[in-house]
């Protein structure tokens, strides 16, 4: 049985459009534009239980708003979204028990009191007997290292003892789902390992279900088998993120270190990726990758050179890029599979 | 309610933590009440009696009116305000807990914290006042304390569905500040509302408003008959219910509205 289902479901909202100038304003006092933003369109997928999802996109894709729509705050305009037997907008606290909500922007810790009492209170609110309260409390306080910063107020802990404090906050009831959006942003590069690595070792080990948004690939690429691509609020690829290499496989990296600098009389075909005194990365069509390769190492000095696939943030950034066309996303992903 | 319960004790532990700046809005919440008193002693010169009220009844009045206020009056509305601005909304809505009880929990803390903390100047002015001020008379402190009860519920029912409006008007403060004035002035904490003009006194026994402030403070005087005050009652009761309702389906609506926008 799929955990999480999700069936054409699309979600338009409006939004007031203002105009510039002195006189639009006045006149949007009493005649309001309003603009139909589709934030998502057709999406469909399901997940089962314990797989960890990577949902990826630029800014305004809709992944806030699938995540939203999965948590039941916002209901879809159309299509149904199924997560076990709820429908999430129904919001029965049968459900709201099995789902762990980690907002990175947001904060559900008390400010001025310490982590601890926040813990408590989430014991009463999901109604966690004491017991399994104590168990999961330790498990998680020692995972996450933060026995030393229990008893401090909220508001003087770090930004990262503040995350791990978050996480902590949102399994104690042991959802079976997990939501983390951004559960990484602004932190440095050891926090964001730990709390990684605490991930991929709970989640795994308690077979949670995680849907992870993050712009960090470093989380992606170690955390989730799967990825969901969402641009302009369709679901444009569905599968490995490894495999979204193939998608521009009709082009290569060809990366030369050159003996000298770099002389100036070289062509430098499709497109430089990467240039400094002695060695270049160049994009080039696939079909043309030998004769590029023969041209250049016969007439130049070259120490070494290498063919590349295009690294995953490339081809990303390559997607991201790429002219809204209004593709269906389950085509292409079908096409690549 | 055990939650609710834990979140009532944890609001007060962060509210002391923040004691003297409460004592503070208390003290200074006291000042204005002052002059207003030594207005009503020079008003009174000459005089025995205005509209029925004695001096001693009216500075009772305007004391005890000013005092309920300090401990009834709410102020969630700002917090409330805030959080749906920063649409903060959504770490409650995922939780298997009731927003309006949260609340609830969370504006009786405060209240008490209040009461606790306003207690030393209260009884500093009681004492100072001592000439000027009557005491209640048994038989009417149930009543009174009845009334009062339902005052803060009533207080509480009417700022929650205040604070909600947030969600359809991004910017309220303007609207906030109207409110806390026109309240102020229709629960009758500033005079007794038995001092206006008998048609509007007629229209505003049958508001919400007068059950505020008005309704306790005249029963603690003894202005009313028994058979009077079990009306009263009946009617801030039924304002009570109406509002739950209300609030219910504001809430229902707002949670539409909320999700249109893109939560």
């Amino acid at each position: 049985m799929n955990t999480i289902t999700v069936d054409h479901v699309s979600k338009n909202y409006r939004r007031v459009r203002t105009e510039e100038g002195l006189w639009n304003s006045l006149k949007s006092l009493v005649f309001r534009n309003f603009e139909t933003v589709k934030a998502l369109e057709n999406v469909s997928f399901s997940l089962e239980q314990g797989e960890m999802v990577g949902l990826i996109g630029p800014n305004g894709a809709g992944k806030s708003t699938l995540i939203k729509t999965l948590c039941g705050l916002i209901h879809p305009s159309q299509g149904t979204v199924k997560v076990f037997d709820f429908k999430p907008t129904d919001k029965k606290n049968a459900f709201k028990q099995q789902i762990g909500v980690v907002l990175g922007q947001k904060n559900q810790l008390w400010w001025d009191l310490s982590p601890v009492e926040t813990f408590k209170l989430h014991q009463e609110i999901y109604n966690i007997p004491e017991e399994e309260f104590n168990i999961s409390f330790q498990e998680l306080t020692q995972l996450l290292r933060v026995e030393h910063v229990l008893t401090t107020p909220v508001r003087n802990l770090s930004l990262g003892e503040r995350m791990k404090c978050e996480l902590i906050a949102s399994l104690l009831h042991r959802p079976k789902i997990l939501f983390l959006d951004e559960p990484t942003i602004g932190l440095d590069i050891i926090s964001q390992k730990k709390i990684r690595s605490f991930l991929k070792q709970y989640c795994v080990e308690k077979k949670i279900t995680v849907i992870l948004t993050s712009h960090y690939m470093d989380d992606i690429h170690y955390l989730c088998d799967r990825v969901l691509i969402m641009k302009s609020g369709t679901l444009f690829y569905d599968g490995k993120l490894q495999s979204i290499q193939s998608f521009i496989s009709d082009y290569k990296y060809l990366r030369f270190t050159f003996k000298t600098v770099i002389p100036h009389t070289i062509n430098l075909y499709d497109q430089v990726e990467e240039i400094d005194r002695q060695t270049l990365v160049i994009r080039v069509a696939s079909a043309n990758a030998k004769e590029v390769l023969q041209h250049i190492t016969s007439c130049y000095s070259v120490v070494d050179y290498s063919e590349e696939r295009i690294p995953v943030q490339d081809v990303l950034e390559h997607i991201f890029s790429e002219p809204n066309k209004v593709s269906n996303g389950r085509d292409q992903h079908e096409a690549i599979q | 309610m055990k939650p609710y319960n834990k979140i009532f004790r944890l609001s007060l532990q962060q509210l002391f933590q923040y004691r003297m700046n409460i004592f503070m809005f208390i003290i200074f919440g006291f000042l204005p009440l002052l002059a207003m008193l030594y207005l009503w002693i020079t008003i009174y010169e000459g005089k025995d009696t205005i509209q029925g009220f004695s001096l001693q009844e009216m500075i009772t009045y305007v004391l005890l009116a000013k005092l309920l206020e300090v401990l009834l009056l709410p102020d969630f509305h700002w917090s409330i305000n805030t959080e749906i601005r920063k649409g903060e909304l959504s770490k409650y809505l995922v939780k298997p807990l009731s927003y309006s009880r949260y609340w609830f929990a969370r504006n009786l803390a405060v209240r008490t914290s209040h009461f606790v903390l306003a207690i030393i100047p209260i009884v500093w002015i009681i004492g100072s006042m001592k000439a000027y001020t009557l005491p209640i008379q048994q038989h009417n402190v149930l009543l009174f304390l009845l009334s009062v009860l339902g005052s803060f519920i009533l207080y509480f029912l009417m700022y929650y569905q205040i604070s909600l409006l947030t969600i359809w008007f991004i910017d309220v403060s303007s609207f906030f500040f109207t409110v806390d004035i026109l309240l102020e002035f229709l629960a009758g904490t500033i005079i007794p509302l038995s001092l206006l003009p008998n048609w509007l006194y007629e229209i505003l026994k049958y508001l919400p408003f007068s059950y505020l402030i008005y309704f306790p403070t005249s029963i603690y005087l003894g202005k009313f008959l028994h058979k009077e005050i079990w009306w009263g009652l009946c009617i801030q009761g039924t304002w009570i219910l109406v509002f739950l309702l209300t609030s219910r389906l504001l809430w229902l609506w707002g949670l539409k509205k909320y999700d249109s926008v893109g939560a």
